[in-house]
């Protein structure tokens, strides 16, 4: 017996343990947090390194309400100066989306935007110090808002496990520490997948748009 | 629409019934068929393989939770679309059934047919003895194929502890099933 017959023994338990487990819901549900990324929909799409995202998503200052994690679900684009809340505005410390090859200098390195497939972003960061990294991506693609972080205490905000790869130097996995220059290309494909299965049915060929 | 009316619609035969059951539960299982297959593809085709099956099998059978039904269904298809595609092996990082390796006993492990029936009556009867919060976790992990963060998030835990929690109830499942006589 392998494991995969196992796992289809267990398709035969008891459907009040089923029923149990559906009705154990999130505290925060994926679409509230999506209702909330949608107040980013200004934002084409945003790298922004790990550093400043607390301050992103809490508005420019980094300060207020939102800048404390747990971050809520209706801190995400953040309000002018750092207020929690409904307000949508975008990005203050991210600024406008990044065009293709531009370079800026955010806290934590510099990152530069490389390139683009329908699927896939590339960037560059130039990491200058030693503190954690993640990530928060913000983009358009067939009318729709994706949004999507490697933020842990974010981890309920909508971006449960492989909502999108990062490949680091070729290989995939988590982004390293140690200071240098890092060439990642982000796979958007397995978010908008997963956005796919929970919002309603959208076409997934279109192409990503980007400013 | 209410359950009991999409279960009329599919007795009568009225095919409005399936686009009522895929607004009222169809992302919960794409969710359920993506997270089993983590194939976008995949698990549109096995939600459309479980529509197919729900509609074929009500009648005769009339559930008493629908909602299990359906999701059992489209689990189902979705553990067989994997299975076909060998998806357990190419992304066995994505799915947590290798987790469930160390819950089976050597003496089952080399079983070749197994009462799969039986089996989970006993995956029942340990369930029922475990506190609420991990048969929880064990079902979202397990059923439902859910990521610990989102068991987590669920449970209002941390990831560590869904870990542990989920560990320790793997090791009391294999020493139950050995007790229960799959053992050496």
């Amino acid at each position: 017996m392998n494991t995969q017959l196992f796992a289809e023994a267990l398709s035969e338990i008891d459907e009040t343990f089923v029923m149990e487990a559906a009705e154990t819901a999130p505290r925060r549900s994926f679409r509230r947090a999506w209702t909330a990324g949608i107040a980013v929909a200004a934002v084409a799409l945003l790298l922004v390194p790990a550093a400043i995202a607390p301050a992103l998503l809490a508005g420019e200052s980094g300060s207020g309400t939102g800048g404390t994690p747990p971050y809520t679900g209706d801190d995400i684009g953040g309000g002018t100066g750092g207020a929690a809340g409904d307000t949508p505005g975008g990005s203050e410390t991210g600024g406008a989306p990044m065009q293709l090859s531009e370079t800026r200098s955010v806290r934590g390195g510099v990152i530069t935007y490389l390139s683009r497939t329908e699927t896939t972003v590339s960037f560059r960061f130039e990491k200058t110090d030693t503190s954690p990294v993640w990530f928060t991506l913000t983009g358009r693609r067939a009318g729709r808002t994706y949004f999507a972080t490697t933020d842990p205490s974010n981890a309920d905000m909508g971006t449960p496990d492989a909502v999108f790869t990062f490949y680091i130097d070729g290989e995939a996995g988590e982004f390293p520490t140690a200071a240098g220059t890092y060439d990642v290309v982000v796979d958007f494909s397995s978010l908008y997948a997963l956005c796919d299965t929970l919002g309603p049915l959208q076409s997934t060929v279109a192409s990503f748009a980007l400013e | 629409m209410d359950d009991e009316k999409i279960i009329q619609l599919l007795f009568a035969r009225d095919e409005t019934a399936l686009p009522a059951l895929e607004e009222k539960y169809g992302q919960a299982c794409k969710k359920i068929a993506f997270n089993v297959t983590h194939s976008a593809a995949d698990a549109e085709e096995a939600c459309s393989d479980a529509m197919l099956g729900v509609w074929n099998s009500i009648p005769p059978n009339r559930p008493v939770h629908f909602f299990p039904y359906v999701a059992k269904v489209v689990r189902n298809c979705a553990l067989k679309k994997a299975r076909y595609n060998g998806a357990e092996k190419r992304r066995g990082d994505a799915v947590p059934f290798s987790e469930l390796e160390e819950c089976i006993p050597a003496a089952l492990r080399t079983q070749e047919e197994v009462d799969v029936r039986q089996l989970a009556r006993l995956v029942n009867k340990f369930l029922e003895g475990q506190d609420r919060a991990t048969r929880v976790a064990f079902v979202k992990r397990y059923w439902y194929c859910e990521s610990v963060r989102e068991i987590a998030s669920a449970l209002g835990m941390r990831a560590h502890a869904v870990t542990s929690r989920l560990s320790r109830a793997r090791g009391r499942l294999k020493e139950f099933l050995i007790e229960e006589g799959y053992s050496l």
